[in-house]
C-alpha cells in the first residue's frame, strides 16, 4: 500500500505519532537519514540533520516521494541531486509543453509536408521569380540587420526570433532549415553591426587596439559561420551507383599504398585486405610503395604477391612516391590508401559506378573512418559517444561540399581518374597538403569530384596527442600555403560556389589566433580595466545572446548527428595554440616549414600528463583565474556602475575556464597497453571445440592478437582450452586456431595462434574486410542537443582540474591533500536520498 | 501448407537428421509441422522417441489399404510425424511405385484432406536410391533439397544425379570447415551450382550424433550448438525462400 499522506505529514509522523511501535521509529530514521548514526552523534550532525530535513521537504518533487521503509524502491530513481533537478526540470518542461500544447499545434498542420510543397511549386522554376524572392528576402535581411532599434524593442526583436527559431526547429525538411540559418545570419550580422557601429571607444587607444583586436576576432568567427551555412546546409547524400552487369565492361584499377617508416605490422593488414577486394583479377594492381626502401617489405609483397616500388630519392615525400608509381603504371583508376587505412572488399564496386556515369569526374573520395580512438577520445575517454574532430568533416562537410561540387581529395580511400592527374601533371607537391592543392587543379580545369559517404575503409587513429597535434599543424599550415599560393578566390576555372567551399575549408584551418582572442578577451577588462566592448551590459546581452543562441540551435539541427553542441570550441581550444604560429607564418612565407609524417601504431606506456603540450594553457588558466580574482574584487570594491560588466565578463571568463579545463583534460594522456587495438565489430563466429561439438558465438571486439566473443551460456569454455574458431566471408568460410585466454560469464576472451600469412591475410578480410565492417558505425549514439552538449563539456572541463590536481608535482601534495579532504567533507555533509530498509 | 521433399544425393548423407532437425526448427518458430518418413529404413520416428517396438507406420496402413494418417504421431514438443513403418521394404517400394505411376499426386492429395493450416510445412524424407518412378512424388512438391555432404562421393554422385530441378535447391550437410579438402569442395560445389545451394551449410557437430543416442533432434538436446543454429537459419531461409515461390506461383 501506498502512503498517500504527505510528505510534511510523514515527516511530522517522525517525531510525533509513533503507532507502529518502537522500531518503525528507527526504521523511518534509518530510511530517512541513511548518512547519519543516531547511535553517536556528532556536532556537526546539527548541521547535516537540518540539510537533509530541508532535501526531504524542499527538493525530492511531489510524486517521486520516497516510498514508506520496507517498500520497494523503484529501480533507477533517487540517485543524488543531478537526478533529482533533472526530474523536475523535465517535468516542468513537460508541463509547460502540455500547456502550450506546441507539438500538438504543428502536428496538425503538418508543416513540413506544406513547407515541401511550397518548394515544389512550378513557381521557383521562373529565373524571374527566383531573383525576386531573394532580392526581397536580402532587403528585408539587411533591414533587420540595420535598423537602429531601443532596447526595448531589441528585446522584443530578440524575443520573437527567439521562439520564431524555437518553433521551427521542430519542423523537419530543408525549407525550416534555410529559415533558421537566415534567422541566425540576421541574428549574428545584426550583433557584427551593433558591434562596429557602438561599441568602439575611439577616445582611447588602448580600448580602441584591443577592442578591434576583439572585433577581427568576430568577424573571422561571423565569416566561418557564414560559409559554413553554405557549406552544409543542404548536403547531397549521393548513393552508390551500379556498375555494368558484365564485369568485363569495368575499368583496370591501380592500388597504390605509400608507405615511409611505418612498421610492416601496421601495413600487411592493409595489403591483404586490399587482397580481397572484390575486382576482376586480372584489372587490379596492388603496389606498396615503400619510400623507407626495406628488405623486409620487398620480401613481404613477393611473398603474398603485390607489385612492390622504390625510388632513387624521397623527393616531396608521399606525392613524390605517388607520382613515382604513376610514371611507372597503367590502369585507369589510381586508388590510394594510406598504409594503415584497411580497406573493405566492397570499396571498388561501390564507388567506381559513378566514374562509368559520368566522364568529367575525376575523383571520388570516401570517409576516413578510426576504429582506435584519436588522443581526444581515449585521453577523455568518450570513444563512441561523442563524435569526434574527424565525424564532422566526413560526415556533413565533404557531403555538403559535393552539393556544391567542391568535395576535395584527403590524400587516402580515394580514386582519381588517372588521365586529369596526368593533366594536371600529377599530385601537387608545392604544399604539405598534397591533396587538397590536387583536387583544386582539379576542379579548376572542369573536372568535377564526387563524394560517397559510405565507410569502406578504417584505419589507426594517430597515437599520442604530440603525434595528433603534429598531424593538425600540417594540415592548417599546409592550407594556408595553398590559400597563399594558389588562392581559390582568385584564379580561373572555379565556381563561386567552390570557390566558397575551399576558401572555408582554409580559413578555417585560421582558427588558432581568434580562439586564443577569445580565450583572453575578458581579461582586457578583469586586469586592464578596458572596455574592449565600449557598451552597457544589458545592450550586450541583447544582442550577443541571439548571436550565440541561433548559431547553436542552426548548428546543433545541422550538424548534430556529427559533432556535438560546444565540441568544435574544446576541440579548437586545445590546438589553438599550436595552430597559431604555423599558420601564420605559411600565410607570409608559404614556402618555408617542413613535412612531417604522422607516427601511427605506437603505444603510450605511462599514464601521464603532457605537461610541454599544455604549458600554454597553464599560463592562460592563472591568467584567468588571476582575473577572475580581480573580478571579485571589483565586484566589492569597485564602482557599482561597473558590477553588471565585472559579472558578464567573470561569466565570460568562468566559460574560457571550462573550455581549458578541457584542453588540459586532453593533456593527460591515458595509458594504452595494447599493441593492436581492440574494434568493436559483430558478426556470428562458429567454435569448434576438440570434442566434435560446435557452439555458435558472436564477436565482440577484435584485435590483431585476438577475439572478444559473447558465447550462448555460461561456463562453455575454460581458459587455456584450445580450439577452433571459424569465421565466414560471402560463402566461405576460414578456420583459425585459438587460445581461450579469460571467460567472465558468458563472455570469453581468445588469442589467436601463430597465424600463417594465408591465415592472418583470411582474417583480415574475414574480419576488418567486411562489406558491412563499418556501415553501422555511430548508430546508438544519442543525439545532440544543446543543453546535453553544453553539460559534457562543462563536466569534461572539471575533469580536466582533477586530472591537473592529480598530476602535479609533490611539492604541491599538501595542498592536493587539503583540497580532496575539503571536498569529501563537503560530499560528507550533503544530503542523501531515502533508502530502503527492511 | 508448404511442400518440402528432402533426398539424399547419396546414402548416409544425413538426410533424415536434416529433416528431423529442420522440422524441429521450424516447429520452433510456431509453424505447425509434419513429416512424412518414405524411406524404408524407418528411422525418421527415432529422432521423437518412437520406441522401436512400434511398428505402426506409413507403409503398414498403405498396404493394409488404410488411411495413412492413422499411423501420425506427434512428439513431446509438438512436431507431428508419420513413420515409415515396419513392412517388408520391397512390398513396400512397389506399392508407392504402382500408386504413384497411377496418380503422381496422390500424396498432395491426400495431405489436402487433411486441410493443414496456411502455414503448415509437410517435410518428406524420400530414400536415396529412389526408383525413377517415384520421382513424379518429389515433382509435386513445392521445392525439393537435395542433401550433399562435402566430400568426393557425394561431389561425383552429383555429377551422374542428373539436374536439379527449377524448385530444388542443394543443401550441403556434415560441412567441417576445420578439414581443407572440405572447405575446397564447399567452395566448388558453391562455384558450379552459383544460386542453386542453400547459402547456409549445416556443419558436422557431435551434437547431431548425441542427439539421436538421446533419441531427440539437435534442436532439442543442444539448443546451442552450431547446427541447431545451422537449422534455425535454414528454416528462415526456407521461409522467406519457398514463401515466395508459392506466392508467385
Amino acid at each position: 500500500m501506498a502512503d498517500q499522506r504527505s510528505l510534511g505529514n510523514r515527516l511530522l509522523g517522525l517525531f510525533i505519532v509513533l503507532p507502529e511501535g518502537p522500531d518503525a521509529l528507527k526504521r523511518r530514521l534509518l530510511a530517512y537519514f541513511p548518512h547519519i548514526d543516531f547511535q553517536h552523534l556528532n556536532l556537526l550532525d546539527l548541521l547535516r540533520i537540518p540539510l537533509q530535513l530541508l532535501w526531504l521537504i524542499l527538493v525530492i518533487p511531489p510524486g517521486q516521494r520516497p516510498p514508506p521503509p520496507g517498500q520497494r524502491l523503484r529501480a533507477g530513481l533517487r540517485r543524488g541531486l543531478g537526478g533529482s533537478l533533472r526530474r523536475g526540470w523535465q517535468g516542468l518542461r513537460a508541463g509547460l509543453a502540455r500547456r502550450l500544447s506546441l507539438s500538438g499545434f504543428f502536428e496538425h498542420l503538418e508543416l513540413d509536408k506544406v513547407s515541401e510543397k511550397m518548394l515544389q511549386r512550378p513557381l521557383w522554376r521562373h529565373r524571374l521569380s527566383r531573383y525576386l524572392t531573394i532580392g526581397l528576402a536580402a532587403a528585408v535581411i539587411v533591414m533587420c540587420i540595420t535598423t537602429p532599434f531601443t532596447l526595448l524593442s531589441q528585446a522584443l526583436f530578440v524575443v520573437v526570433m527567439w521562439i520564431a527559431a524555437l518553433w521551427i526547429r521542430r519542423i523537419p525538411g530543408h525549407l525550416a532549415t534555410m529559415v533558421l540559418v537566415a534567422l541566425s545570419v540576421t541574428a549574428s550580422s545584426r550583433y557584427l553591426w551593433w558591434r562596429f557601429n557602438f561599441t568602439l571607444n575611439w577616445d582611447d587607444l588602448l580600448d580602441l587596439t584591443l577592442g578591434l583586436g576583439l572585433l577581427a576576432a568576430e568577424v573571422y568567427a561571423w565569416l566561418v559561420l557564414l560559409l559554413g551555412y553554405i557549406q552544409t546546409a543542404w548536403p547531397l547524400q549521393r548513393e552508390a551507383a551500379r556498375l555494368p552487369d558484365n564485369p568485363d565492361d569495368w575499368p583496370t584499377v591501380d592500388i597504390y599504398i605509400p608507405t615511409y617508416n611505418e612498421p610492416l605490422g601496421v601495413v600487411r593488414p592493409t595489403i591483404y585486405a586490399a587482397q580481397g577486394i572484390d575486382w576482376p583479377r586480372d584489372k587490379i594492381n596492388i603496389y606498396l610503395l615503400d619510400d623507407g626502401k626495406r628488405d623486409a617489405f620487398r620480401d613481404f609483397a613477393e611473398e603474398v604477391g603485390v607489385h612492390y616500388m622504390t625510388r632513387t630519392d624521397n623527393s616531396h615525400a608521399k606525392a613524390g612516391n605517388l607520382n613515382h608509381a604513376m610514371g611507372k603504371t597503367g590502369g585507369e583508376f589510381i586508388a590510394i590508401f594510406d598504409c594503415d587505412h584497411i580497406p573493405t572488399r566492397s570499396f571498388l564496386q561501390n564507388s567506381v559506378g559513378w566514374f562509368l556515369k559520368d566522364s568529367k569526374l575525376a575523383l571520388i573520395q570516401t570517409p576516413h573512418h578510426f576504429f582506435s580512438p584519436d588522443p581526444f577520445e581515449r585521453n577523455l575517454g568518450n570513444f563512441g559517444k561523442v563524435p569526434n574532430e574527424n565525424e564532422l568533416f566526413y560526415g556533413l562537410i565533404q557531403d555538403g561540399n559535393d552539393t556544391w561540387d567542391a568535395t576535395f581529395f584527403c590524400g587516402s580511400c580515394a580514386i582519381i581518374r588517372r588521365a586529369p592527374l596526368e593533366q594536371i601533371g600529377g599530385i601537387a607537391v608545392e604544399t604539405v597538403t598534397e591533396d587538397a592543392h590536387t583536387s583544386l587543379r582539379l576542379h579548376r580545369l572542369g573536372y568535377r569530384s564526387a563524394y560517397l559517404r559510405l565507410p569502406q575503409a578504417a584505419g589507426l587513429a594517430t597515437e599520442s596527442l604530440s603525434a595528433h597535434v603534429g598531424q593538425r599543424i600540417r594540415w592548417a599550415r599546409g592550407m594556408a600555403q595553398i590559400f597563399r599560393i594558389d588562392n581559390p578566390l582568385l584564379g580561373k576555372g572555379l565556381s563561386l560556389g567552390q570557390r566558397l567551399c575551399y576558401s572555408n575549408a582554409m580559413l578555417h584551418f585560421l582558427y588558432g589566433i581568434p580562439r586564443l582572442v577569445f580565450l583572453t578577451a575578458p581579461l582586457a577588462f578583469l586586469l586592464l580595466h578596458s572596455y574592449i566592448i565600449y557598451a552597457s551590459a544589458i545592450s550586450l546581452l541583447l544582442y550577443v545572446m541571439p548571436h550565440i543562441i541561433h548559431a547553436s540551435i542552426t548548428n546543433s539541427r545541422n550538424q548534430g548527428k556529427y559533432r556535438h553542441s560546444f565540441w568544435a570550441e574544446v576541440y579548437e581550444t586545445a590546438l589553438a595554440w599550436y595552430i597559431a604560429r604555423p599558420t601564420t607564418v605559411a600565410l607570409f612565407a608559404p614556402h618555408k616549414g617542413s613535412f612531417n609524417v604522422t607516427a601511427k601504431g605506437g603505444l603510450v606506456e605511462k599514464e601521464h600528463f603532457d605537461w610541454s603540450i599544455s604549458k600554454p594553457y597553464l599560463v592562460l588558466v592563472m591568467l584567468n583565474f588571476i582575473a577572475l580574482f580581480a573580478g571579485g574584487g571589483r565586484l566589492f570594491a569597485g564602482p557599482e556602475d561597473e558590477i553588471q560588466t565585472v559579472i558578464i565578463n567573470m561569466l565570460w571568463t568562468v566559460y574560457n575556464l571550462t573550455m581549458l579545463g578541457a584542453a588540459m583534460a586532453v593533456a593527460a594522456e591515458a595509458r594504452q597497453v595494447r599493441v593492436s587495438h581492440r574494434v568493436g565489430i559483430n558478426f556470428p563466429v562458429v567454435l569448434h571445440l576438440e570434442n566434435g561439438h560446435l557452439l555458435q558465438g558472436e564477436s565482440l571486439d577484435y584485435s590483431e592478437g585476438g577475439l572478444g566473443l559473447k558465447l550462448p551460456a555460461e561456463g562453455l569454455l575454460e581458459r587455456g582450452q584450445r580450439l577452433s574458431i571459424s569465421l565466414k566471408r560471402g560463402f566461405r568460410e576460414f578456420v583459425f586456431p585459438v587460445e581461450v585466454v579469460s571467460t567472465r560469464g558468458d563472455h570469453a576472451g581468445v588469442r589467436f595462434d601463430d597465424l600463417s600469412p594465408a591465415q592472418e591475410k583470411d582474417l583480415v578480410q574475414a574480419t576488418f574486410g567486411r562489406a558491412d565492417a563499418w556501415l553501422s558505425w555511430g548508430e546508438d549514439r544519442e543525439p545532440d542537443r544543446p543543453l546535453r552538449g553544453f553539460l559534457e563539456m562543462a563536466s569534461t572541463g572539471m575533469m580536466g582540474y582533477v586530472r591537473l590536481f592529480h598530476h602535479l608535482p609533490p611539492l604541491f601534495d599538501p595542498l592536493v591533500r587539503r583540497l580532496g579532504w575539503l571536498w569529501d567533507f563537503i560530499l560528507w555533509l550533503m544530503p542523501r536520498n531515502p533508502v530502503t530498509v527492511r | 501448407m508448404r511442400t518440402l521433399a528432402l533426398q539424399g544425393i547419396n546414402g548416409g548423407a544425413g538426410t533424415t537428421a536434416v529433416t528431423a532437425g529442420l522440422g524441429a526448427a521450424l516447429h520452433a518458430t510456431g509453424h505447425p509441422v509434419l513429416l512424412i518418413d518414405l524411406s524404408p529404413t524407418n528411422m525418421l520416428g527415432r529422432y521423437f522417441a518412437l520406441p522401436w517396438t512400434e511398428t505402426a507406420g506409413l507403409a503398414p496402413c498403405l498396404l493394409a489399404e488404410r488411411p495413412w494418417h492413422e499411423a501420425a504421431f506427434a512428439s513431446e514438443a509438438g512436431v507431428n510425424f508419420v513413420p515409415f513403418g515396419q513392412a517388408d521394404p520391397a512390398e513396400a517400394i512397389s506399392w508407392l511405385a504402382q500408386r504413384t505411376a497411377s496418380e503422381p499426386a496422390w500424396l498432395i492429395h491426400d495431405l489436402a484432406q487433411l486441410a493443414l493450416p496456411d502455414d503448415a510445412w509437410v517435410l518428406i524424407d524420400l530414400p536415396c536410391l529412389l526408383p525413377d518412378h517415384l520421382r513424379p512424388l518429389a515433382g509435386q512438391c513445392d521445392h525439393q533439397l537435395r542433401v550433399i555432404n562435402p566430400d568426393p562421393a557425394s561431389y561425383l554422385q552429383m555429377q551422374q544425379a542428373g539436374a536439379l530441378p527449377d524448385a530444388g535447391h542443394y543443401l550441403i550437410n556434415r560441412f567441417d570447415p576445420l578439414r581443407t579438402l572440405e572447405r575446397d569442395l564447399h567452395d566448388l560445389v558453391q562455384a558450379d551450382h552459383a544460386g542453386r545451394v542453400v547459402p547456409t551449410a549445416i556443419h558436422r557437430d557431435e551434437g547431431i550424433r548425441e542427439a539421436l543416442a538421446c533419441r531427440q533432434t539437435v534442436v532439442e538436446a543442444a539448443p546451442h550448438s552450431q547446427a541447431t543454429h545451422d537449422l534455425a537459419t535454414l528454416a528462415i531461409w526456407l521461409r522467406a525462400h519457398v514463401g515466395q515461390v508459392v506466392e508467385n506461383g
